[in-house]
């Protein structure tokens, strides 16, 4: 029919100066003959013109990223697909729009809001356009992609239109990566590409924020298997710097055996003894038959308030016993370029006003030891057979003294009792060669 | 290339069997057994709060089942609840905790059937007899499908394993006491349309010696209100399932989430007067309590002796 088409190397130029022709009108669709004189030449150039649309790639803050499930009449079964819409109801209108020389993109985005709020439910408090896709140069049916986060528990209902069938699901990155492989699960192949694109560059997928010392450790972990421990990851998540670690639990859950292990691990190891240092505790109770004397020292109050003012403690801690009786606890001053190690109790999370330095518990590692309290018991009738007999009340205080409290605060908790006691003392000092690992880069 | 293994629940699965599939597919992945956990139809609303309260990532949602070579079964364990989607010969595994179930009928499935509150645990107890870490989501999801299907462990099918079960889950998942509150009054809400799709979203078909029985459960918060203003709704909702599936009985098993108490609803006269022969339940205007209360698996059989004591 006379149509040349446009060599490779030349698209045929925009130019609003071009006549067009349109051949063919209807509600969605016109064809359009494009007049363009290239080279003193007139030429013509055929082409389909559809309004355009949005499409939207909402995340829920947590990972996920909404899909909705549709039930389309043309595939004549259910797709996933990214939710979203046309930008204008016809083509007159998008004409007309045009013509008056309205901001596109501002258009796309009222509509990608308002689509989302209908189709969804959900309303985005603010979406960036992440991309234009284009069909080719017959066909022009533009798609914008817009992205934002929405808040899971805001959802109101959904305002679909008759006939429609849309449920909205949720996916994790992984879970999407996979779903868009697949062509009979998700069909739109060109938001497969959108998609596609979207995960690999890495200032818009979620896992290329600088990562926490915390979760960096968690990963570690993770990867390394240990059956004994288990990770916190929202604390680690958080934990932007390690700068020490405190144990915690509570009496008899096996706090001290660990500690030992990770002496025993730093006494043999050059390189762990350069990172870590296992300051002494000084603590103001009377001793008792069976103390860790290499862990503990025993001094009376004044003592311990002398060694404070003169800095020979360096962290200290109020803990509240049975009764109005109080504990002061207090580690000797470590070097300043070392992690120090604390065998501490649940008075530094119960009782973290008094902790000294302030600085302690934001940065702190705290690795919670915890054992259930029948096996406590049987402990502390084996260690401490005269606290039962002469110091019911302190005996009773003790037990009592639950370990779940302390849960909310830790970042790794150790499980030691039953079939992992046989793995806590492996599994701590791994632990301990991965946080090494991880300083020291 | 490995045979592609599909871990799945019945059709229109409920809270039990999604989190019983999801955390057993984690389960075989960590022991390298690679699966798809997905699942066919619709989840029921107590399952899609407890997906958005915590911002989980939803299972995927499939039409048939086709692309799989091997299929385990979480939760279920009859034909009639697959509606055809299934081919049993595929089924490799089955984990499912009701007295009626047609093991029988899955020639190449080793399965492991008892009788405890629910499916989760049975799923939650292979990973406590195993070195193998739990997720933090399953948990919650396990732990939720305890929580449901005991009803807050009041209901008589509860044993000790759920209890001790879902102590073990809760240290993960670390959910506070009062979190079966948010759980039930998600599953109550009936507004408007929501109550005929509650109705048809769990609702099961049996067929007992030519009988067909349609038994549809429903569990929520201030049952009271519920019967004092919707009976009619509900009837009419159970006439409309009636005659769509063909059923000779059909009811409502009610049941109160905070007190337990359990109700029967229905219009249709000859399961009134099966009910009633059951149960010695007497029904005013359609509605009948029920004491002591009973889960839907546990009516089953009692009317399935009935039935075939009376043929």
């Amino acid at each position: 029919m006379g149509i040349d088409k446009p060599s490779p190397n030349e698209a045929a130029p925009k130019n609003p100066e071009n006549m067009e022709t349109v051949k063919y009108k209807g509600k969605l669709f016109e064809v359009i003959s494009e007049q363009v004189e290239i080279d003193g030449r007139i030429m013509h150039f055929e082409k389909v013109r559809r309004s355009p649309g949005v499409r939207l790639i909402i995340g829920d803050g947590q990972g996920n990223i909404m899909l909705t499930r549709e039930f389309r009449r043309e595939l004549n079964k259910f797709d996933y697909r990214l939710p979203g819409g046309k930008v204008f109801d016809s083509l007159d209108e998008f004409n007309s729009f045009k013509s008056q020389g309205g901001d596109l993109m501002i258009k796309a985005k009222e509509a990608a809001i308002k689509e989302a709020k209908e189709e969804t439910g959900f309303t985005p408090s603010s979406l960036t356009h992440y991309s234009t896709s284009q069909l080719g140069a017959t066909v022009e049916w533009d798609l914008h992609y817009f992205m934002g986060t929405v808040d899971r528990s805001e959802g109101k209902a959904q305002e679909l239109e008759l006939g429609e069938n849309i449920e909205v699901t949720w996916f994790s990155e992984e879970q999407v990566k996979k779903m868009i492989l697949d062509a009979t699960t998700f069909s739109e192949e060109r938001s497969v590409a959108a998609l596609v694109r979207f995960f690999n560059q890495p200032e818009t997928s979620h896992e290329s924020q600088a990562k926490s010392e915390g979760t960096l450790l968690a990963d570690a972990i993770t990867e390394r298997g240990l059956g004994s421990i288990r990770l916190r990851t929202k604390n680690l998540a958080s934990l932007a710097r390690i700068s020490d670690v405190i144990f915690v639990g509570s009496s008899l859950v096996g706090k001290t055996t660990l500690v030992d292990s990770v002496r025993a691990a730093v006494a043999t190891n050059p390189e762990l003894a350069t990172i870590f240092q296992i300051p002494k505790r000084i603590i103001t109770r009377p001793e008792r038959a069976n103390d860790n004397l290499v862990e503990n020292t025993f001094v009376g109050n004044e003592i311990f308030n002398s060694m404070v003012e003169h800095g020979e403690i360096g962290v200290h801690w109020v803990r509240k016993m049975e009764g109005n009786r109080q504990e002061q606890y207090g580690f000797l001053a470590t070097d300043k370029d070392k992690i120090p190690v604390l065998s501490g109790n649940n008075a530094i999370i119960n009782n973290k006003e008094s902790v000294s330095p302030a600085s302690l518990l934001p940065e702190a590692l705290i690795i919670a030891v915890y054992s259930p309290e029948d096996v406590r018991k049987e402990r502390m009738q084996q260690r401490s057979p005269d606290l039962l007999a002469e110091k019911p009340e302190e005996a009773r205080y003790r037990l009592a003294d639950r370990a779940i409290s302390m849960y909310p605060e830790a970042h790794i908790i150790i499980k030691n009792f039953g079939r992992y006691q046989d793995e806590t003392r492996d599994d701590t000092a791994q632990l301990f060669a991965l946080l090494a690992k991880l300083k020291s880069k | 290339m490995p045979a592609s293994l599909l871990v799945t629940s019945y059709v229109n699965p409920d809270l039990d069997g999604v989190a019983g599939a999801v955390a057993y597919g984690e389960f075989l992945a960590q022991t390298n057994q690679e699966n798809t956990v997905a699942f066919i139809g619709e989840l029921h609303q107590e399952t899609k709060f407890v997906l958005n309260y915590f911002s989980l990532q939803h299972p995927l949602i499939i039409d048939n089942t086709d692309s799989f070579d091997q299929i385990i079964l979480v939760d279920s364990s009859d034909l009639a609840a697959l509606e055809g989607h299934i081919n049993p010969a595929k089924v490799i595994e089955i984990i499912d905790h009701r007295s009626l179930h047609e093991t029988d009928k899955f020639s190449n499935a080793k399965s492991q059937i008892e009788l405890v509150g629910a499916a989760a645990t049975l799923v939650a107890e292979r990973f406590m007899n195993s070195h193998i870490v739990l997720s933090k989501s399953s948990a919650i999801l396990l732990y939720s499908a305890i929580i449901s299907n005991t009803l807050n462990f009041k209901g008589s099918i509860t044993t000790e394993r759920d209890r001790f079960a879902a102590t073990y889950l809760n240290n993960i998942a670390e959910l506070p006491s009062d979190y079966w509150r948010q759980l039930f009054t998600a599953k109550s809400d009936l507004s408007g349309s929501k109550l005929k799709a509650t109705l048809a979203g769990d609702f099961a078909t049996f067929s007992i010696n030519n009988n067909r029985l349609g038994i549809a459960q429903v569990e929520v918060m201030n049952v009271k209100q519920l019967i004092a203003s919707r009976v009619a709704e509900i009837t009419e909702a159970l006439t409309g399932l009636q005659s769509d599936n063909s059923l000779d009985f059909i009811f409502l098993n009610l049941l109160d989430l905070e007190t337990g108490t359990n109700y029967l609803v229905t219009s249709d006269l000859n399961t009134q007067a099966l009910l009633s022969s059951v149960f010695s339940a007497s029904f005013a205007n359609c509605v009948a309590l029920n004491n002591p209360p009973l889960m839907r698996k546990q009516i089953v059989p009692l009317i399935k002796a009935e039935l075939e004591l009376n043929s």
